[in-house]
């Protein structure tokens, strides 16, 4: 404990003084504290402070500068340092630079690493809770501005995360996203925050890309890969509506009873050309949207009468028949055989799905109604 | 998570999908041995009035036509064992339906024993409970209805069959007169 206080009654002046060997001194003037120790005596010991300094005769100690001194002035009048103190503390070669090789007093709380509390631990209460600390510089380059060319304090293209087509829909994966980053703070040895996928930081997470284009500019392709994942972010409010929905009011009056054969083939060719494009995307979004409109969404078992029940009321199964039957026969007309097979083969197995959802007694929902209700 | 009873709506919905794919299997659309699947799974346990009712819009619905056996089957030789290997293709389809539909009725004769005093419950709110034996009245009008339909089928095979048969007869004798035909002339 005395060791303690006297360790921090020494460091507790808030300015450092850093003492240099290139100008007056010589490496060999002062004898390093032990043969394979490399750091030099004045920083490698708490003890080496202004009194134990100027105590020891033999030691060359060179004038205390102030920071009005010039040649200090002529330090700091460097343009690099209009920059935050912050950035150079992210590269140690610019922090020894600037500490080893010139005598300067640094003032410790511009470095943004020591404060009050550290200098004086009997004021430290430790919260097991807390977020682990995170260096702002270490923010600052992920939340930061495009870099052009390859910088060091960004991942290189390689380390992204592949985009999953395992479903045919592009998303990147989460959790392949936030093991690069851990993968990534861990092999810079700093520490990142507790990554929230609530909240989303796949952008933060894009962050570190390399755009081929200078900063400022506008970039489509960049912009619409950006929009794109902000789409994808659930709950996010820049979240654009599908083409799907846009179309679906017309599904629904060709589901209606009683619909005439003609008017309906009419909004179902105008359901075609609607969408610019037709893939296996679009198609699954006319899938989900027949199986909607003719039998409501399955949240509706969970939480009756939330999710906004659009579905056709009293369906018949002949009318529901006929628009898929029709729809055969558009896209086969427009698209080929294959096509149509490829909408079959999706409504079919949207259908027995939605089946096993209902009355499947293991995978089923409804009987856990009946298993924990009655 | 699923603890709360499901809206009228809903389980109407899932009835309506149920006579869609009975709807869709009229249209070919479906296969019959999807319908056969779904089957399968109420058959695991009828758990509701609305299971019950379900498995009547399948079998009802689809008819005659989900037992009528595919070709494909007929013309594997594994279909229906050793014993019918040897037969001709007619009585490898009367053999089918008859074991199909056997396999079907001794099922539902099953479920109708198993079924407890408490009888079904209904998912809908003002729905009410079937007891055990309005259960096992209605299981036994199904399969008497699959029952009937068995005749119905094993009579279009045997007239299909002798529909062949004479067929294969005139074209033997077409065959000879055209072969007498031939001699006289040469």
């Amino acid at each position: 404990m005395a060791i303690l206080d006297s360790w921090t009654s020494a460091a507790r002046p808030r300015t450092t003084r850093i003492v240099t060997r290139s100008s007056h001194s010589s490496a060999s003037d002062s004898e390093p504290s032990s043969p394979g120790d490399s750091t030099p005596p004045e920083l490698s010991s708490p003890s080496n402070t202004d009194s134990s300094l100027s105590q020891t005769p033999s030691f060359h100690l060179l004038p205390i500068l102030s920071l009005d001194d010039p040649r200090i002035r002529k330090i700091w009048e460097d343009p690099r340092f209009d920059s935050p103190v912050q950035s150079y503390c992210g590269s140690t070669q610019e922090w020894n630079r600037y500490t080893f090789n010139n005598t300067v007093d640094i003032p410790m709380e511009e470095c943004g690493l020591f404060n009050d509390e550290l200098l004086n631990p009997s004021t430290v209460s430790l919260n097991p809770c807390a977020q682990p600390f995170v260096p702002n510089f270490v923010l600052s380059n992920l939340q930061g501005p495009f870099v052009v060319g390859h910088s060091p304090h960004f991942p290189p293209k390689t380390t992204l995360p592949p985009l999953d087509f395992a479903e045919g829909l592009a998303r990147p994966n989460l959790l392949t996203i936030e093991e690069s980053n851990v993968a990534y703070a861990r092999a810079r040895g700093q520490f990142l925050p507790p990554y929230d996928i609530s909240s989303s930081n796949l952008i933060k997470s894009a962050r570190p890309l390399d755009p081929p284009y200078p900063p400022g500019l506008p970039h489509p392709s960049q912009k619409s890969v950006q929009q794109t994942l902000q789409r994808l972010v659930p709950g996010s409010a820049r979240e654009t509506p599908h083409v799907a929905d846009r179309y679906v009011l017309m599904l629904l009056d060709a589901l209606k009873v009683g619909c005439i054969p003609d008017f309906r083939d009419e909004l179902l060719c105008s359901i075609v050309d609607h969408v610019s494009q037709w893939d296996l995307f679009s198609l699954r979004e006319l899938v989900a949207r027949i199986m909607i409109a003719s039998f409501g969404r399955e949240e509706e078992l969970v939480h009756p009468g939330s999710s906004g029940d659009y579905r056709q009321e009293n369906l018949s199964e002949e009318d529901f028949c006929q628009v898929v039957l029709t729809l055969c026969r558009k896209f086969l007309a427009r698209f080929g055989e294959g096509f149509v097979n490829a909408f079959s083969f999706e409504l079919r197995e949207a259908i027995f799905a939605r089946f096993l959802f209902c009355f499947d007694p293991v995978r089923g929902s409804l009987v856990f109604f009946l298993f924990t209700n009655l | 998570m699923h603890g709360s009873r499901p809206s009228s709506s809903y389980v109407s919905s899932a009835i309506a999908l149920t006579k869609s794919i009975v709807g869709l299997h009229r249209y070919s659309f479906v296969q019959s041995i999807s319908v056969e699947r779904c089957i399968v799974v109420l058959l695991q346990d009828l758990a509701s009035v609305e299971h019950v009712q379900a498995l009547e819009i399948f079998v009802v619905g689809t008819g005659i036509a989900l037992w009528d056996p595919p070709m494909s089957a007929l013309l594997n030789p594994t279909t229906g064992g050793p014993d019918v290997a040897h037969l001709s293709l007619a009585q490898r389809a009367k053999a089918k339906v008859q074991s199909d539909i056997t396999a079907f009725c001794s099922e539902l004769d099953s479920l109708g024993i198993k079924c407890d005093q408490s009888g079904c419950p209904s998912l809908l709110e003002a729905g009410e409970s079937w007891n055990a034996e309005q259960i096992r009245a209605k299981l036994k009008d199904i399969a008497d209805v699959v029952r009937q339909w068995e005749v119905v089928l094993l009579e279009l095979i045997e007239a299909k069959e002798a529909m062949e048969k004479e067929s294969e007869t005139q074209a033997v004798g077409l065959e000879g007169e055209s072969q007498n035909n031939d001699a006289t002339a040469l």
